[in-house]
């Protein structure tokens, strides 16, 4: 970290006290850690400092949880295609749930393309063959349970995978692409890739509204964006422009992780605020983060 | 019993092999191809297609092969090794205390075999309805490979949740993939049929019915492995009771149909004074009596019906055809190799192969139907091809992707975007062929989408993807690129199509053809001001 970036990030924390004493927020302000971790580098190293700068992995995974980890690996193509998150970066985050003690790590997609290409071509399956057969894509009814939405506005249940729900930590993984429907598929939009019918979201509901439902019973404990290659059109799937930004953005607020990284890059050659995607501003409205980053502490680090 | 016990163990064998082949044994241990091996020993099949098709392929030989083996073994094929014969001696082995003992008109089946290749030679394949090997592909992979994969699949899920805290994740999320198939019911009724025949008299599909075994008893009638008698026949005649194929006459058991022995050995096994053997004699043996010239003139005459039936009454099906899988030959060709067996759709992973009912017309009863509703046929495979024992469908090569098996059609009147305006985008999103756009609609805040004729392959991820209950895109078998020979990549392009799959293989780029900011002012899809 640079010496300017630590006394701004100083200032922010004073300001932060300062002004923030009555705010609802002020506990997670005062913490030691920075709202959302921006470091810039190669996948591995990134995803790792970027964990650190917010605590480490300690902090969300405590010894012995059982962890499920949310990548996009839907589509049957390699990283640098935009579409799927870097191996990588799931490697280290799987590495680092280990070092933490996790008593199991598994890593789930429901694809959309066949499943073995998607495991296979994705890199995904290769990169976290050490510990073990942990990236998976189930498909049959065993591995689903119909479970309600309390807190849903429009769909009120769903089948989500058995194993997403019993996860003691549930860590969201996504790549930064953008999305023909939704703007940009973030971690918020990615947990459709961890129930079965994501046909109902976009047919029955508002799909901006059903995401923010899911999210209210699939809560990320920790949102890593790999924004390594960044799909800035053409997404969800491609093929479209890729930016190599080589950047990895975390964030224990599932949605300030997204609104950083869709202010942090371009979308389809322009820049955007957080609040012109719907589904984050509806999810910042009904309490599920923040997405007001100008306001939040966003520490930078560069590799 | 000298050969009861390893000719049971034989066809065991052979059941157990054409099982495990027809299951994709083949393609689990060697990766390699192989569901077919089997099946295309059918002599009866072989000689359909032969004539039908009026081709000779590598394909077929085996079959052939096994017809001119005839010539010297009659029909030991049938005693030995044949796995529908082993079900039937099962199956028969239960209905032993019921059975109303009763010699079966043996000459139907040499009528049914001329009814067949007459029909053959008229180019309409019904083969399929007789022939047993593709008879028993048929069941062991439709009928009777989905409860055995439901039941494998039960054992692993009572496997998972041990295998799970055990940390063997593998075996913990191992799935077998219980397919469904459509017509089953039809399957399961004709086989019980056959197999209840049983109850009549041993063997009797064999000895009435089955055209292979005519063909191979044609072949067989003067083969030198054969039996005899010698002298010290008592004429007991216990071997002519005990015989499963009728072939000693009960009033002189010295006497033998050639044409019908089995040889199973039975009456040499059973003869207390040991006087019957199966030396390689020379010569030609006595001619059997001959039931032959009436039933093969019956066979003719209701095979020519059946062939004319067949030619003026195909529009029973879908007035525009049906989806064939890729690489299938143009349909007159394709009807008259495919033999039902029900092997390529047993190999499609998508279970989008399903066999007819009558969509594909009377003719192309149980013939493969790709009925995207259940699955895409995806472009990256053609596990159909290599499983087919008759080249009815081609193996393509590098030109999969290329052949080209219908157009999507947009359903506007149950399409998300165009009747109930909302967005959904699902249809582009899966299309791996890039065929599908959405595009701006006067007065509709959505975009809805079109499909580029030229760009489609029919492949069918719209359909299956589509979220709504009644498909708002369906493939339909218009413009379909089918050849008997030739390369569909060029034949394609010959007409204009522009077939580019996406194969997003590790390694490709990105291609140039994304679009920048689009519309003037406009924002780009899902953001808002």
């Amino acid at each position: 970290m640079r010496r300017r970036d630590f006394l701004k990030w100083q200032l922010s924390g004073t300001l932060w006290l300062a002004a923030g004493a009555a705010l609802p927020g002020v506990l997670e302000a005062a913490s030691p850690h920075p709202d959302v971790a921006v470091a810039t580098g190669g996948p591995g190293a990134a995803a790792r400092t970027c964990v650190e700068m917010l605590g480490g992995m300690g902090r969300f995974v405590p010894r012995g949880a059982r962890v499920v980890i949310k990548p996009n690996m839907s589509f049957a193509s390699e990283a640098s295609y935009g579409a799927n998150t870097h191996p990588e970066v799931v490697a280290a985050l799987a590495r680092m749930c280990r070092e933490a003690g996790a008593a199991s790590v598994l890593v789930f997609d429901n694809p959309l393309a066949p499943a073995e290409q998607c495991l296979e071509r994705s890199g995904i399956r290769a990169a976290c063959k050490e510990f073990g057969d942990i990236v998976q894509a189930p498909a049959g009814d065993r591995f689903f349970q119909e479970a309600d939405i309390p807190q849903a506005q429009q769909m009120k249940a769903n089948a989500f995978l058995r194993e997403a729900l019993a996860a003691d930590v549930l860590i969201a993984a996504p790549t930064a692409k953008s999305h023909g429907s939704t703007g940009v598929s973030l971690g918020l939009k990615g947990m459709m890739g961890l129930i079965r019918n994501r046909g109902v979201m976009h047919s029955r509901h508002d799909l901006d509204a059903a995401i923010v439902d899911l999210n209210t019973r699939l809560r990320a404990a920790l949102t890593v964006v790999d924004g390594t290659y960044v799909l800035s059109t053409g997404g969800p799937f491609g093929p479209g422009k890729v930016l190599r930004e080589n950047t990895v953005i975390a964030s224990a607020d599932p949605v300030a992780a997204d609104a950083a990284a869709v202010e942090s890059f371009e979308w389809y050659g322009r820049r955007f605020e957080a609040r012109q995607v719907n589904h984050i501003r509806l999810a910042a409205e009904r309490g599920l983060g923040r997405m007001d980053v100008a306001n939040l502490d966003v520490r930078r680090v560069t590799l | 019993m000298a050969a009861q016990r390893p000719r049971r163990a034989v066809q065991i064998a052979c059941l157990t092999l054409f099982v495990l082949l027809a299951w994709g044994g083949a393609e689990a241990l060697t990766g390699g191809p192989g569901r077919d091996l089997f099946v295309r020993l059918d002599p009866a099949a072989a000689l359909a297609v032969l004539l039908a098709d009026r081709s000779l392929t590598a394909r077929i030989a085996p079959g052939l092969a096994l017809l001119a083996s005839a010539l010297v073994l009659g029909r030991a094929f049938c005693g030995w090794a044949c796995p529908f014969g082993a079900m039937l001696d099962l199956s028969d082995g239960l209905f032993r205390k019921r059975r109303t003992t009763r010699t079966p008109p043996r000459g139907v089946k040499y009528g049914v075999l001329a009814a067949m290749l007459t029909a053959a030679l008229a180019g309409v394949n019904l083969v399929f309805w007789a022939a047993p090997l593709p008879l028993a592909g048929r069941f062991w992979s439709l009928a009777a490979w989905p409860p055995a994969a439901r039941l494998a699949d039960a054992a692993l899920a009572l496997l998972g949740p041990m295998a799970r805290r055990l940390d063997a994740t593998g075996l913990a999320f191992a799935e077998v993939r219980v397919p469904d198939y459509d017509a089953v019911w039809f399957i399961v009724l004709f086989f019980a049929l056959f197999l209840g025949l049983g109850l009549l008299s041993p063997r009797l599909w064999c000895r009435m019915l089955c055209p292979a075994g005519a063909a191979l008893g044609l072949a067989g009638r003067a083969a030198p492995w054969r039996r005899e008698v010698c002298a010290m026949c008592t004429g007991c005649g216990l071997c002519a009771r005990l015989c499963p194929a009728g072939a000693i006459p009960a009033a002189s058991p010295r006497a033998t149909d050639h044409a019908e022995c089995l040889k199973c050995l039975r009456c040499r096994d059973v003869c207390p004074e040991r006087a019957v053997s199966f030396p390689l004699a020379r010569g030609r043996p006595k001619a059997a009596p001959s039931l032959l010239r009436r039933a093969l003139l019956l066979g003719i005459g209701a095979g020519a019906g059946a062939a004319l039936l067949g030619h003026a009454g195909p529009a029973l099906g879908r007035p525009h055809g049906v989806l064939r899988p890729p690489g299938a030959l143009p349909e007159p060709d394709f009807l008259a190799r495919c033999v039902r067996c029900g092997l390529c759709a047993a190999a499609c992973p998508t279970n989008t192969l399903q066999p007819a009912w009558l969509a594909a017309g009377s003719l192309g009863l149980f013939s493969p139907v790709v009925t995207p509703s259940r699955g895409f046929c995806d472009p990256a495979c053609h596990a159909c091809a290599p499983a087919c024992p008759t080249a009815a469908i081609r193996p393509l090569a590098g030109e999969r992707t290329f052949a080209k098996i219908g157009t999507a059609e947009v359903v506007r009147k149950t399409c998300l975007a165009w009747e109930k305006r909302k967005k959904c985008l699902v249809c582009d999103e899966v299309c791996p062929y890039d065929a599908v756009n959405l595009k701006p609609e006067p007065g509709n805040p959505v975009a809805v989408p079109h499909v580029d004729e030229k760009r489609c392959a029919g492949c069918g991820f719209c359909e299956k993807h589509c979220p709504v209950q009644d498909k708002a895109i369906v493939v339909r078998p218009t413009d379909a690129v089918r050849l008997r020979a030739g390369s569909v990549r060029e034949a394609a392009g010959a007409r204009g199509l522009r077939l580019e799959f996406k194969s997003k293989k590790p390694g490709e780029r990105p291609g140039p053809a994304y679009e920048d900011t689009p519309g003037a002012g406009g924002l780009p899809p899902g953001f808002s001001e």
